[in-house]
């Protein structure tokens, strides 16, 4: 077939792609220290379509990461601060009897702060699971329903929820059916000393945040829809396939390690989320076709939510990651 | 398709063109070399095109092997090129997807496009590269070693060379067997030489193998060596009669009269062989007359010189009864010539010992009308047939020797003389009791053939020092025809060249052969 002629206008969608992303890029960093992989794969995520949970001490800038990433993306935000006490309709909303006008009772149905774009849950895991619960059916199918009443999530909707990985105490571990509504699992690490010299001497002069909006909810739609054209071949998918089949021990022709360290392994959804945000990842990379390097650096963040590991894990000093770096190494080997 | 990636798949196919052909050339030099070093060890030569043919086969089946794993498709070019030269699967996207037209996909081509058409100039890799170098070498320095090795046999395997028999041999041998049918051999014993001659001519015009033809000759002289001794019975006779003192003289007289047909030179033509014969009988006669009767140290006069006081008849009787018992001893048949010959003379002497009349002149005339007059008129007869059997032997020998340029030197020794043994007068060894296994015949420390019985599907049960002379001769009858393999036809040869010389024992009872 002959090479088509890319339509100008389609080709600006596709230029223009690289250059959103980087200009999102750039506001965030006014007011984000540091943190670029972090920033990057949020930012997928968001493109993707996903949820991100996000795992960091106190004062990292969870927060303040997606307050910056609301205002760039132009795009309401919410922040739910999740307590032990907090109630399902403190997030989803809850109908009121009100008054009219004339006089007359009526019921009204208040929104939650759930109702909005762009949604940090923090601390997610101090509420209790009937209110976690609550996030499951909003995270994936971007609606709710209260007293069946159905009401959509405005699109683009995004749910970054952070978890707090010191005070374990009072808290309520997220079931796996909602740690699966995830796209990724992100860590945010402790700033190295430059970038805690950096972050102290920028909020030495301000505190408020810097970043501008440079896109909107339509141009993260388009880049959505854009970024699902981006072609996968065969090899790549049989890669990203082999590498969640391989995390389940019970499966006959699933690695040695994963039978020697993994109790449970990752559901589909962890292969439609790895190949869906490696096409993201290809196309804000300036790359227009996804290869297995894509796959391998998104590895992490989709598998180590979804995965558990054994005794023996433990026993080897093993952590959750360095299990994933192995069931990598593997699949590259198989593959060959 | 994207006109470079064309031009990098054609370079592929023209890589893939040459590491096919060098593995098939390398294939075919190596099967020729390792055929022809095989072939050339072994001594067995093939036409050159053979070589070639195996050579373009062999070469021809590992390109074809080969060169479909060698040869990529688009996909396993771009898979290559992509790992080559980190390019992201842009080129294997680009091929998968080369149909589809959406905006992102025709964006990825152009993308791999550019980046095909601005590919780094690539080092080879030695490291890849080296074993076609290598294995192409070790093929050429196979063939090349196969080339310079020289053949077994230069000139072509000699086994199956025949050897060049002249007619003039031919006629020669042809003359031979004519004349030793004229000859005056007796009828069993010229019936044997004659069929042994004739096997040794139709071998020869059969085609001996060159390699075994001396072995043929060889074993041919042999075998009629073997077939006119079998008429030897002296040799028995005087074998025992050495063993005593006092029969040496009677041994002397035998044995020199079977060698009187030795002359100065040796008989190499039939004419010579009459000539002689013509005055063999009276020169064995005179020898016989001067051993037995008028020489000097004659056995007569040696009994002559014992008056009746000494005991002449009982020493008379001792040397008849010594003299039967060495006879038993010889175990000649007694219808032998000789056996009767003393026989008859041993009947003279015993009945000169029961004379009445005991005078001593009249005794010693009595002794050698009786006796020893008898012995000289019918030994010589009996002797000359031996001693013509030597002569007609001798004859045969000296003339297969030139007529096949055969060194007569080398020729198997003719065994004439009886050895004395050592002390003289020694019992020979039982062969119940200690010393060499088999027995064997004869005493004193040389052993000939064996007494041993054996069981002959024809005649039963016999000795197998009667029947060894013809099972000698049956083995090389074959070995004529070549109906023994070679190597077997030395170990068979070698063991009855060996039980005819005889096998010396040492004093502390070991044996050596006796070449």
């Amino acid at each position: 077939m002959e090479n088509k002629t890319v339509e100008n206008g389609n080709l600006a969608k596709v230029k223009s792609f690289s250059q959103s992303i980087e200009k999102i890029k750039n506001e965030i960093r006014k007011d984000v220290v540091g943190q670029e992989e972090i920033v990057d794969n949020v930012i997928t995520a968001i493109i993707a379509g996903g949820n991100v949970l996000l795992e960091g001490v106190p004062g990292v800038g969870k927060t303040r990461l997606v307050r910056s990433l609301g205002r760039t993306l132009s795009l309401p935000f919410s922040r739910i601060q999740f307590t032990p006490d907090l109630m399902p309709s403190d997030v989803t909303g809850t109908n009121v009897i009100e008054k009219d006008a004339a006089g007359k009772m009526n019921t009204v149905f208040r929104k939650g702060p759930i109702f909005a774009n762009l949604v940090l849950a923090d601390e997610i895991n101090r509420a209790t699971p009937k209110t976690q619960s609550a996030m499951l059916e909003v995270m994936q199918e971007h609606k709710i329903t209260v007293q069946n009443d159905v009401y959509k999530m405005a699109e683009p909707f995004f749910v970054l929820a952070t978890e707090n990985p010191i005070e374990q105490d009072g808290t309520y571990p997220l079931p796996e059916a909602q740690m699966d509504r995830f796209m990724f699992k992100l860590v945010m690490q402790f700033p190295s000393a430059a970038e805690l010299v950096d972050i102290v001497n920028m909020t030495q002069i301000t505190l408020d945040e810097n970043a501008q909006a440079v896109v909107d909810g339509k141009a993260i739609l388009e880049m959505r829809e854009l970024a699902k054209t981006v072609p996968v071949i065969d090899g790549v998918m049989e890669y990203a396939v082999n590498l969640i089949s391989n995390t389940h021990p019970e499966l006959e022709s699933s690695c040695a390690a994963a039978k020697k360290y993994i109790k449970c392994g990752a559901s589909p959804r962890a292969a439609q989320a790895l190949v869906t945000s490696a096409k993201v990842r290809a196309l804000m990379n300036g790359n227009y076709n996804v290869a297995y390097e894509d796959i391998d650096a998104l590895a992490a963040a989709v598998l180590r939510h979804r995965i558990k590991i054994n005794y023996n894990a433990v026993n080897d000093k093993l952590g959750v990651d360095d299990v994933i770096k192995i069931l990598i190494e593997e699949n590259k080997k198989l593959s060959k | 398709m994207d006109a470079s990636f064309k031009k990098i798949k054609k370079k592929f196919l023209v890589f893939a063109i040459i590491k096919s052909l060098i593995c098939g050339v390398s294939a075919g030099l190596f099967a020729v070399g390792a055929v022809l070093l095989a072939l050339k060890l072994a001594g067995i030569p093939i036409h050159g095109g053979y070589y070639a043919l195996i050579g373009v086969c062999v070469a021809s089946v590992c390109f074809g092997i080969v060169f479909p794993f060698m040869r990529l498709n688009d996909l396993k070019v771009a898979r290559k090129l992509d790992k080559d030269y980190a390019l992201r699967e842009r080129v294997e996207t680009m091929v998968a997807f080369e149909k589809d037209g959406g905006d992102i996909a025709c964006l990825q081509r152009e993308d791999a496009q550019t980046k095909l058409e601005n590919l780094p100039k690539k080092k080879p890799d030695f490291k890849k590269l080296w074993q076609y170098i290598l294995i192409p070498f070790v093929a050429v320095a196979l063939f090349v070693s196969a080339v310079a090795v020289k053949d077994r046999y230069p000139d072509g395997d000699d086994s199956d060379k025949v050897y060049a028999v002249t007619q003039w041999q031919l006629n020669s041998l042809k003359e031979i067997i004519d004349n030793v049918g004229d000859c005056e051999l007796s009828e069993g014993v010229k019936q044997s030489t004659v069929e042994t001659l004739e096997g040794f001519y139709n071998a020869l015009v059969l085609g001996v193998p060159e390699i075994t033809f001396n072995t043929v000759l060889l074993a041919t002289v042999r075998a009629v060596d073997g077939i006119l001794a079998s008429e030897s019975t002296y040799y028995a006779i005087c074998t025992q009669l050495v063993t005593s003192e006092a029969y040496e003289p009677l041994a002397d007289t035998v044995v020199s009269s079977v060698k009187a047909f030795q002359g100065l030179v040796k008989v190499n033509s039939y004419d010579a062989v009459k000539a002689r014969a013509a005055e063999l009988e009276a020169d064995i006669d005179n020898l016989c007359r001067l051993y037995l009767l008028n020489g000097e140290d004659s056995l007569l006069n040696h009994f002559k010189k014992i008056t009746q006081e000494e005991g002449l008849m009982y020493r008379l009787n001792e040397y008849k009864d010594g003299l039967a018992e060495l006879l038993e001893k010889s175990q000649v048949q007694a219808d032998d010539g000789l056996v009767g010959a003393f026989s008859s003379f041993m009947a003279g002497i015993a009945e000169t010992t029961e004379l009445e009349r005991r005078t001593d002149e009249y005794v010693y005339r009595m002794l050698q009308l009786n006796a020893f007059d008898p012995l000289a008129n019918s030994l010589p007869f009996y002797l000359y047939l031996q001693s013509y059997n030597y002569l007609v032997d001798e004859y045969i020998r000296e003339r297969l020797a030139t007529v096949f340029g055969y060194p007569s030197a080398n020729l198997p020794l003719l065994k004439l003389d009886v050895e004395k043994p050592n002390g003289g007068g020694e019992e020979p060894e039982d062969p119940g009791e200690e010393g060499p296994p088999g027995g064997g015949l004869g005493p004193g420390d040389i052993h000939y053939g064996s007494d041993d019985i054996i069981y002959d599907p024809e005649k039963g049960y016999v000795s197998y020092g009667e029947v060894i002379n013809e099972y000698y001769s049956r083995v090389l009858g074959q070995i004529i025809e070549g109906g023994i393999p070679e190597d077997v036809a030395n170990i068979l040869t070698k063991y009855f060249d060996l039980l005819m010389s005889g096998i010396e024992d040492k004093d502390d009872g070991q044996e050596d052969k006796n070449n």
